[in-house]
């Protein structure tokens, strides 16, 4: 990286704390990497370096960029991938978790992102209210009635989260007046003499004065209200006073010491109140941190908060933190809250902090940034003697704009005086490379922002017709997305969008907080709601209407005829006969079935998409709300939704969208579009063109009505109680007044901000003609001495005040023109067929599911492959392979038990006809044989592969005797061999596969198989021979189609006497037919 | 004894099955697999069954299975029940050092994990107790091998040292040891005990994570054999997709591909770091593809629906059958029951409520009235106290109470899975009613909500893993347990930084100093630098899996568009492609343009419309005149939305009501009634019916309206001499059938017989501006026909006409006949264009009641009435206006 003196100067200072003060586009990021490299080049590990940026985004960027420098060395590289390059916030998440215990949280702690934390609160302040109002109903109404303000939930909100990221630790009062001195002083004040006044002013001057008598009587007396009373009276033409000192005294007295005495008074009047909005807000934090607490959970703030407690008391950590770096970067200082300072504070060590900013782009304010944090860290690097790295060089805009910004920007009151220096090679351009466009009103009655947005459109166009720029040293013509229309506030959106439409030209609209109100997110949500109940019928209506069904309001009214929508479309074949309507009412009951009946077991995503792709419904969207809809399906990740009822999910999706805060969807670069966003939103971007758009356009910057003025605590606006006009307590007042300045330096730097985004080329566009509330558009046409008086003009190209610009002042819309139009070609995604399936059988099956499936394959289904309860009571202890394993079901412990005895377990303790039933086997002729052996094997279990399938199963018995192998299996059921010849055949089969693994283990075919039954006591001889073994070749064969089809019919008959779901999960039973 | 070590893919698992094949072939079953999972035992014994082998499946197992054969007398505590012992133990010893996280589910997680740890690598109490800040963990650790004893229950770690007591397997000649990285302290100690009468074969990664196990075998006389790589690495292709969700398309549109070419779903796998954020959305996606999958990976428990349900009912039983928390416990349990939606909606509409006994009477009969008798049952327990074994037979009873309705065929495999995952929850649900069981004093009675809160806790810690043995399916899974898988095609998801690597903090207990205090004394405990070591080894695992080729992929941008740092494990792999955008195979989109010719034209229909809207409310009217569609969901499709949550109720309509019914009252006792106490009975009254709880919202209403009626009725008296009714009925015929029938809000009329009307709204002052607006275009009428009404019925004289807002600051705004009170109020007018003005709006009525009934439906938008309308999301407005406007550009 090639750095300018300057850069080198600052990336290499050492020594001292550094400060560096980095204009727009002055390499800043570049100047925070180099110093980490040099760092390391100067010896210091990657992972004691310390670097924190202001979003995740510069975090990513500025560990990539490094990682990057250290491409050649391994071991540094690997250092440097674990180095500590993060947000305030990712450091503090790190420095809990590793000291859960000590910091008293959860060690597997959760961040809450704004949304739910916003959520979670909201509850918690409404249980908070709601806990006062059953307390104390007498004082809510009072605190109520007193603050004028019914949606009281959102003020406390505010101020309660104020007060987070600012918290005053000791509060000093704020200076007041009291009701004696102001009376001595006004007092002071009237004790003139109105000698040669006229008298008209003298008369004047006797009414003040005996207004001041009456103020004077109620000193003494106890009815505050009074007090009030009077001082709403003070209402004296203050032009009839005598022009000089009299007057200059008694306008102090009106608009100083009297709006003061009136805070003071209503202080007063309301410190009851004021304590209830102390105790509420107290619960209201109490409520909500036990509800993180309950979800294992920590807001944003929460992370600073308890890292700086953590390293506050606890001083091992520390300096044990402290001591983890030799080295602390930080990036954007100026937008730094005062919390976040107090931390960088708790871990810097002396000359080891290096920090960069702009205090000209502190545009955040409203999130609590303090500007002043950077200034005073500057000037105390100043107070040292030490040096402060001022980077002026501009490496991103052409020179005339940085000019324009110099003449406009860098004028006004809230920008400090930051000398810009072109730094850039910019070809000549015969053009000027800023444009002004100041719009009018059009006759007939067109607004002028109308007329504006038209312009910007139409400039668009022309720029994106004529305009070249460089590009990697060539130049290439100019794209709509280098294009950026960058407006204050999100309102005047709407009509640039719809405006560049109309010209025909794609925009892609940052609104930041519109993605519930999308038609896409609309049509899903409902999808959902009606998924949870089809009964809502607005939801219903508007599923059926949204393209995921598209039938005709016809239809809707034909369906209604039933009484609800629902249960007409249930009924839909007997009312609709239009075959495409009914068709498509079909489908979408198909699907709103199958999402039924996987609600609650599968992520909701997976209800909403198998509708959504087989409406095409994507297909018709643009690339903003095709992300609309990926980020719904995201829902997955966003909620624990899975285990959520679908109705509360539904519910919650609702307040979301109540309470606007969501943000759409982004998209990807690769969409040809002009970018319409906030200035807020543009910080850190920077765009070839950029239009300032809506320059006209004022925010509102009223106070709330409640506040938090950081070490003078709360303040509110309360209703005078006489007068009932809102009127600011004392803190409130100090605090409207430091905001309203606060705003006016923020807005001056905004439009600094807005106007070092452009690189090639800037248009400044307004409405001009009304009354326009923001001073923007007056510092333009003053810096260039434009005037906007005269007849409108289209456009004139001149040097105005020095500067070459092109200025528009048109009276009416421009026109979009027919040779504009461009046909977007929008690559369509690939469409992929559902591949065809098959092998969707089971690799693997026990003997036991194989006669079962023969018997019945419906049985098998139930008992088998889906494990069914065969009755209501608990089934076994869940094991490893209790799926599809051999043992059966049904076999009781008796037979377990005969089996093991068989199997020479130990025989203490066993019921005597256990030990009967064992014994007839081991006398019969079997047993004898048995035990002149040669070689045997008890309860053998096996796996095998047959035709593919792995088989389970477990051979009862085998042995080698008189040169023959002889395998058994025992039966200990009650079946009679003469008169269940399925039952037999079944069990034949069992033993033919037994054989075939028998004989492979053995490496001889087995000689003979017998079924030893039990109860009967006589050995039933079973032929295994190849031909038994082809029958149950077919049976795996079939087993696999019915795996495969997932079809498995019932096969009725004098075994379902014996099958545990006959008249239960069995149709064959439950239709009451005798299977036999 | 040989340690067999070498790189991911040297063939360490390759050589073992040529033994194991060796071995079977030779007809001997005196040998051992031991491997670290059941999935992993399962895939080789199939393996080995295809390669034409018959053998006892125990031959080869998890080691943890053959430990347990060992000591068959031994009963293991779950995992969750030795949770449930610790936590046990943390509050009966409760370190003061750890007060402040006691009750965190982290913090027990931590300490359980921890005691396991130590317990496994043969530290005892005394020994950590030594340790900085190990006394704390001593006294819980000495207070959980206690309660183990008391419980006769033990752990891993109990279980290895009473194997290390006993004499081995007999008749073992050797013992394959494979896919593990590393062996615990009693492990090694085991694997020493076993060599002495068996042979080993183990192998071992070569890796910085197992290097001290490999020199702790080698100190125990183990022979070192070393393989190199035995195939050359697959290639390797690094896929950037922009985002997650495209990352997922374009693994699934690869697999497509190969399966097309002929590859089997079954030779093609996915390996991930872990579980989040991938399988949630691989799942979805492989399911839109149509592309068939298994996944092993595990889900919680607790999520289960069956689950749900049980908890659910208990729960709602613990607190008196609140009704919103029973709701989807019903809706699971009677979701057979046709009645069901209707019922719910019931069900919400009286919320909130309590008790079974109003259930069973808005559920008249069906599965819902069935499923509640049953769970009324539970009432008897509460309060009784029972000894665990005897609520563990009672829950378990509990069970017989999920439905299950029946199974149907011919249905997907995802279905039966589906189907499956109920009856595995409900066996894993009786198991953990017996862990839960366990962890307690057999003999000592408890409630309900004691046993409930251990069980509750089991709960949340177990996790279900639904059995899926088809045969061709993509396998899922996560890099640990592909150590030992082969397979032709293998993608790699999730290669961002922090995703994979993970990367790992200290742990908070036992800090790495102390670990590393602890290992010089002879143990060998992990510290965080061996954890993230490990990433790159399990990487290499994920990348060597592959016979053809491994994909690896990652999403460019996070899910609020902002660049990811893409994983530097990526760092070597040059080639890179772009994902493409791929789509399920679909019919053409399907949106209907709705324009604004879009009506009802089918004869029938209109004629069912006029009988309909045969007479017209002024208020309808104005609906149509604004909107014909809002009317048209209003009243003609009269819409039923889903019922407003309590907290919803008392919306703006609902004050709305509140405030006439106010005025009504308040008019007809002349004025004579206070308007504080009356709107305090109409707001009770009102809200009781509308069961809108009684809380501080309520509470802000009133005084809200109260404030301002006390405003309003400050300038409500008639000019003297006039007299004022109110509510006052009509029905105006005008022209031929159209018929308006409605209540006049306020009429005063003066003793010459001129009158005025007045329009009371519920709405601010910006609204009321706006009407006046709406009637030069006539899209408000409301006033008009009132005044018309009042002239053509009861033969006043038209004098004038006002709305009134009754909110804030209560502004009026009207027309008059130039009235001398009302010389500051509204517009004075001649009475010719008042005249005018209601002609103007008859006629418009009578438009709009023709088009009405023509079918004319079509939104008009109007962006304030817009963000109002119930039927914004149905009218599809918004896109009709971007139709419109790209249209008039054309
Ligand atoms: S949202 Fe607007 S256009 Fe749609 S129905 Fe309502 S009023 Fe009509």
């Amino acid at each position: 990286m090639t750095l300018s003196t300057g850069q080198r100067a600052a990336v290499e200072r050492s020594g001292q704390d550094v400060c560096v003060v980095a204009g727009p586009g002055s390499g800043k990021t570049r100047v925070l990497v180099s110093r980490f490299c040099w760092l390391v080049s100067q010896g210091v590990s990657p992972v004691r370096i310390l670097a924190i940026t202001f979003t995740e985004k510069a975090a990513t960027e500025i560990k990539g960029r490094i990682v990057g420098q250290f491409s050649q060395d391994a071991n540094l590289r690997a250092q440097v991938e674990r180095a500590y390059v993060s947000t305030v916030h990712g450091f503090c998440a790190r420095l809990l978790k590793e000291n859960a215990v000590r910091a008293g949280v959860d060690p597997d702690f959760a961040i809450l992102d704004e949304r739910t934390s916003l959520y979670e609160l909201s509850l918690a302040a409404e249980e908070a209210l709601d806990e006062y109002y059953r307390l104390d109903p007498v004082a809510f109404r009072r605190l109520v009635s007193g603050l004028n303000a019914f949606d009281i939930t959102r003020c406390l909100l505010e101020v309660y989260e104020a007060r987070r990221a600012c918290p005053s630790r000791d509060i000093e009062p704020v200076d007041t007046i009291t009701y004696a001195a102001f009376l001595e002083r006004a007092e002071a004040v009237l004790g003139q003499s109105t000698k040669g006044w006229t008298p008209r002013q003298a008369e004047t001057w006797r009414q003040i004065l005996s207004w001041l008598e009456q103020a004077r009587t109620l000193e003494s007396n106890g009815d505050r209200l009074d007090r009030f009373r009077v001082l709403g009276e003070f209402d004296f033409n203050l032009n009839q006073v005598k022009a000089g000192p009299a007057r200059d005294a008694i306008r102090e007295i009106k608009n100083e010491l009297l709006p003061q005495l009136k805070a003071a008074l209503i202080s007063e009047h309301y410190a009851r109140e004021h304590q209830s909005l102390e105790r509420i807000l107290q619960r209201l934090d109490e409520i909500y941190r036990r509800r993180k607490r309950m979800r294992s959970a920590l807001d944003f703030a929460d992370l600073e908060e308890q890292a700086i407690r953590l390293l506050k008391e606890d001083e091992t950590v520390r300096q044990n933190t402290a001591n983890l770096f030799d080295a602390v970067l930080m990036d954007e200082l100026q937008d730094t809250n005062p919390l976040q300072w107090e931390l960088m504070d708790l871990v810097r060590r002396r000359c080891r902090f290096f920090a960069v900013g702009d205090i000209n782009q502190s545009i955040y304010g409203f999130r609590h940034a303090e500007p002043a944090v950077f200034a005073l860290y500057r000037d105390s690097i100043r107070a040292q003697g030490a040096a402060v790295d001022e980077l002026r060089e501009n490496h991103r805009s052409r020179p005339e704009i940085l000019a324009a910004v110099q003449a406009v920007a860098e004028v006004r009151e809230g920008v400090e005086r930051h000398e810009l220096v072109a730094a850039r090679d910019a070809a000549h351009k015969a053009e000027p490379s800023v444009e002004v466009i100041a719009a009018f009103e059009s006759q007939p009655a067109e607004p002028a922002e109308v007329v504006e947005a038209s312009w910007i459109a139409r400039r668009i166009l022309d720029l994106h017709a004529t305009l070249t720029i460089e590009e990697n040293g060539g130049r290439r013509s100019l794209r709509f997305s280098d294009i950026a229309v960058l407006v204050r506030k999100s309102e005047p959106m709407d009509l640039i969008e719809r405006t560049l439409r109309e010209f025909g030209i794609p925009a892609l609209v940052s609104r930041g907080r519109g993605f519930f109100e999308s038609d896409e997110v609309t049509d899903l949500v409902h999808w959902l709601r009606v998924v949870s109940n089809p009964r809502d019928e607005i939801s219903l209506a508007a599923v059926l209407r949204s393209p995921l069904v598209g039938v005709s309001d016809e239809t809707l009214l034909r369906l209604k005829a039933c009484g609800n929508l629902a249960e007409g479309l249930a009924a839909c074949e007997s009312i609709v006969e239009q075959p495409e309507e009914l068709e498509r009412l079909r489908e979408a009951r198909g699907h709103l079935e199958g999402a039924r009946e996987l609600s609650g077991y599968v992520s909701p995503d997976r209800l909403i998409s198998p509708v959504l792709d087989a409406s095409g419904y994507t297909g018709s969207l643009d690339a903003r709300a095709r992300a609309n809809v990926e980020k719904l399906l995201g829902i997955r990740d966003l909620y624990a939704c899975e285990s959520m009822p679908l109705a509360v999910l539904t519910d919650h999706l609702e307040r979301l969208r109540e309470s606007q805060s969501e943000p759409e969807a982004p998209i990807g670069e690769s969409t040809d579009a002009v970018n319409v966003m906030t200035i807020h939103a543009s910080k850190g971007l920077e765009y070839p063109v950029v239009f300032v758009a809506c320059l006209h356009a004022a925010v509102n910057q009223s106070a709330p009505t409640l506040c938090h003025l950081p070490g003078a605590g709360l303040g509110a606006r309360w209703c005078d109680p006489v007068s009932g006009e809102a009127v600011s307590d004392t803190v409130h007042k100090l605090y409207s007044e430091r905001t309203r300045e606060r705003e006016k330096a923020e807005s001056d730097r905004l439009l600094y901000v807005a106007m070092t985004r452009a690189k090639e080329h800037m248009v400044l566009s307004f409405a001009a003609g009304k009354k326009m509330a923001s001073g923007w558009p007056s510092a333009i046409t003053g810096a260039f001495g434009i005037a906007l008086d005269g007849p409108a003009k289209p456009a004139e190209i001149d040097t105005f005040a020095g500067f070459r610009l092109k200025v528009f002042r048109p009276d009416r819309r421009a026109e979009s023109r027919a040779d504009d139009r461009f046909t977007r070609v929008e690559a369509q995604p690939l469409m992929l067929a559902r591949p065809a399936l098959e092998e969707q059988f089971d690799s693997t099956a026990s003997v036991t599911s194989l006669t079962t499936y023969w018997q019945c394959p419906r049985r098998y289904f139930l008992e088998r492959y889906l494990q069914w309860p065969t009755d209501r009571t608990a089934p076994d202890v869940f094991q490893e392979d209790a799926f599809d394993s051999d043992t059966t079901m049904e076999a009781d412990d008796f037979g377990r038990a005969v089996h093991a005895v068989l199997a020479g377990g130990p025989r203490d303790n066993l019921p005597a006809d256990v030990l009967e039933m064992a014994g007839r086997f081991e006398t019969s002729e079997f047993g004898w044989r048995l035990l002149r052996a040669t070689d045997a094997g008890h309860e053998c279990d096996f796996v095998m592969s047959f035709e593919g399938l792995v088989v389970r199963g477990q051979i009862d018995l085998w042995f080698e005797e008189g040169g023959e192998l002889v395998l058994i299996d025992y039966k200990t059921d009650r079946v009679d061999p003469g008169s269940d010849p399925r039952r037999m055949a079944a069990y034949a089969l069992q033993l033919n596969l037994y054989a075939a693994a028998l004989q492979k283990m053995r490496g001889r075919p087995v000689n003979a198989a017998y079924l030893y039954m039990l109860h009967a006591n006589r050995a039933v001889p079973v032929s295994v021979d190849a031909t038994s073994l082809d029958t149950v070749r077919n049976i795996v064969e079939a087993l696999r189609g019915s795996q495969n089809r997932m079809e498995f019919p019932l096969k009725a008959g004098e075994q379902c006497f014996h099958c545990p779901y006959y008249k239960t999960a069995c149709p064959g039973g439950t239709k009451g037919s005798s299977p036999v | 004894m040989v340690v067999l070590t070498g790189p991911p893919g040297s063939g360490k698992t390759h050589l073992i099955f040529q033994q194991v094949c060796q071995t079977l072939a030779a007809g001997r079953s005196d040998f051992r697999l031991l491997v670290p999972s059941a999935t992993m035992a399962e895939y080789i014994r199939n393996r080995l069954a295809r390669e034409g082998y018959v053998f006892r499946p125990a031959l080869i197992q998890t080691f943890s299975k053959f430990i347990e054969e060992l000591t068959p007398d031994l009963q293991q505590a779950s995992d969750a029940a030795f949770q449930a012992i610790v936590d046990q133990a943390l509050e009966s010893v409760s370190p003061a050092c750890y007060t402040s996280v006691a009750d965190l589910d982290g913090f027990r997680r931590v300490l359980a994990n921890l005691i396991e740890e130590l317990s496994l690598g043969g530290c005892d109490p005394a020994t950590i107790h030594l340790v900085p800040g190990g006394e704390a963990i001593a006294g819980i650790y000495r207070d959980v091998e206690n309660r183990l004893i008391r419980r006769g229950l033990t752990t891993r770690a109990g279980r290895l040292l009473s194997c290390l007591e006993s004499n081995g397997l007999p008749g073992l000649s050797t013992i394959y040891f494979d896919g593990f990285s590393s062996f615990s302290n009693l492990e090694i100690r085991l694997l020493e005990a076993l060599a002495k009468t068996a042979g080993l074969t183990i192998t071992l990664p070569d890796s910085t994570g197992s290097a001290s196990t490999l020199e702790r075998l080698l100190s125990l006389g183990f022979q070192l054999r070393t393989l190199t790589r035995h195939r050359p690495e697959a290639p390797v292709v690094v896929v950037a997709a922009p985002d997650i969700t495209s990352e997922a398309e374009e693994v699934a549109r690869r697999i497509l591909v190969h399966h097309a070419e002929g590859v089997r779903f079954r030779e093609m796998g996915v390996v991930l770091r872990s579980e989040k954020p991938y399988v949630p959305l691989l799942e979805t996606t492989f399911e839109r593809f149509g592309i068939p999958v298994r996944f092993y990976f595990s889900r919680p428990l607790s999520s289960h629906p069956v689950i749900q349900f049980l908890t659910g009912g208990i729960d709602a039983a613990l607190g008196g059958w609140d009704h919103e928390a029973l709701l989807p416990v019903l809706r699971f349990g009677a979701a057979a029951d046709p009645s069901i939606d209707r019922f719910e909606f019931k069900v919400r509409r009286n919320l909130p409520a309590r008790g079974i006994a109003p259930l069973r009477e808005m559920a008249h009969g069906g599965g819902v009235q069935h499923l509640l008798e049953n769970l009324e049952r539970l009432d008897s327990w509460r309060g009784v106290a029972l000894t665990p074994p005897e609520w563990e037979r009672r829950i378990a009873d509990l069970t017989g109470i999920v439905p299950l309705e029946t199974p149907r065929d011919g249905v997907s495999h995802n279905l039966a899975a589906l189907w499956r995952s109920r009856t595995v929850a409900l066996r894993q649900f009786q198991s953990a009613v017996s862990d839960a069981a366990r962890t307690l004093d057999p003999e000592q009675a408890v409630t309900l909500d004691t046993f409930w809160r251990v069980l509750k806790g089991v709960l949340r810690l177990n996790s279900l893993r639904v059995p899926d043995h088809r045969r061709d399916v993509v396998h899922v899974m996560d890099a640990i347990e592909a150590r030992q898988w082969e397979l032709r095609n293998v993608f790699v998801c999730g290669l961002l930084e922090k995703q994979f690597p993970r990367y790992h903090s200290e742990n908070p207990l036992l800090s790495d100093e102390s670990r590393e205090l602890l290992n010089r004394r002879g143990f060998r405990f992990r510290t965080t630098a061996d954890r993230q070591q490990e990433e790159q080894f399990l990487f290499d695992v994920a990348v060597s899996r592959a016979t053809a080729e491994t994909v690896l992929s990652y999403p460019t941008r996070d899910a609020n568009g902002e660049d990811n740092l893409p994983s530097f494990l990526l760092s070597k792999f040059q080639v890179k492609v772009s994902s493409q955008d791929v789509r399920p195979q679909s019919g053409p989109p399907r949106s209907r343009l709705y324009s604004a010719s879009t009506s009802i034209s089918d004869s029938l229909l209109q004629e069912q419309l006029r009988g309909k809207h045969a007479v017209l409310r002024p208020t309808a009217v104005e609906t149509f005149l604004q909107c014909p569609f809002r009317f048209f969901g209003r009243h003609t499709l009269k819409l039923d939305p889903a019922p407003a949550a309590p907290e919803k109720r008392l919306d703006a309509l609902l004050k709305g009501t509140v405030v006439h019914t106010v005025m009504q009252r308040w008019h007809s006792s002349d004025g004579g009634m206070e308007i504080p106490s009356l709107v305090n009975t109409v707001i009770d009254e009102i809200c009781s019916s509308e069961k809108v709880p009684d809380n501080f919202r309520k509470e802000l209403a009133r005084i809200e309206i109260v404030a301002a009626l006390m405003k309003f009725a400050e300038m409500a008296e008639p000019p003297e001499g006039w007299k004022t009714s109110a509510e006052e009925p009509f029905e105006l015929r005008l022209d031929g059938d159209v018929v308006v029938s409605g209540r006049i809000d306020r009429l005063d009329v003066a003793p010459d017989g001129r009158a005025i009307v007045f329009d009371y709204k519920y709405s601010g002052g910006k609204r009321l501006k706006r009407i006046m607006a709406g009637h030069e275009n006539h899209k408000n009428v409301q006033v008009c026909l009132y005044l018309l009404a009042a002239s053509r019925i009861l033969g006043h004289e038209p004098a004038g006409m006002f709305y009134w807002s009754l909110k804030g600051d209560c502004p009026i705004d009207g027309w008059h006949v130039s009235l001398a009170d009302y010389e500051k109020i509204g517009a004075a007018i001649t009475s010719g264009e008042l005249m005018e003005m209601l002609e103007g709006s008859e006629t418009a009525t009578l438009g709009a009641a023709s088009e009405i009934r023509a079918g004319r439906i079509a939104p008009t938008p109007d962006p304030e009435i817009c963000r109002y309308c119930e039927f914004r999301d149905v009218c599809r407005a918004r896109s009709v206006s971007k139709t419109l406007a790209a249209g008039d550009a054309e």
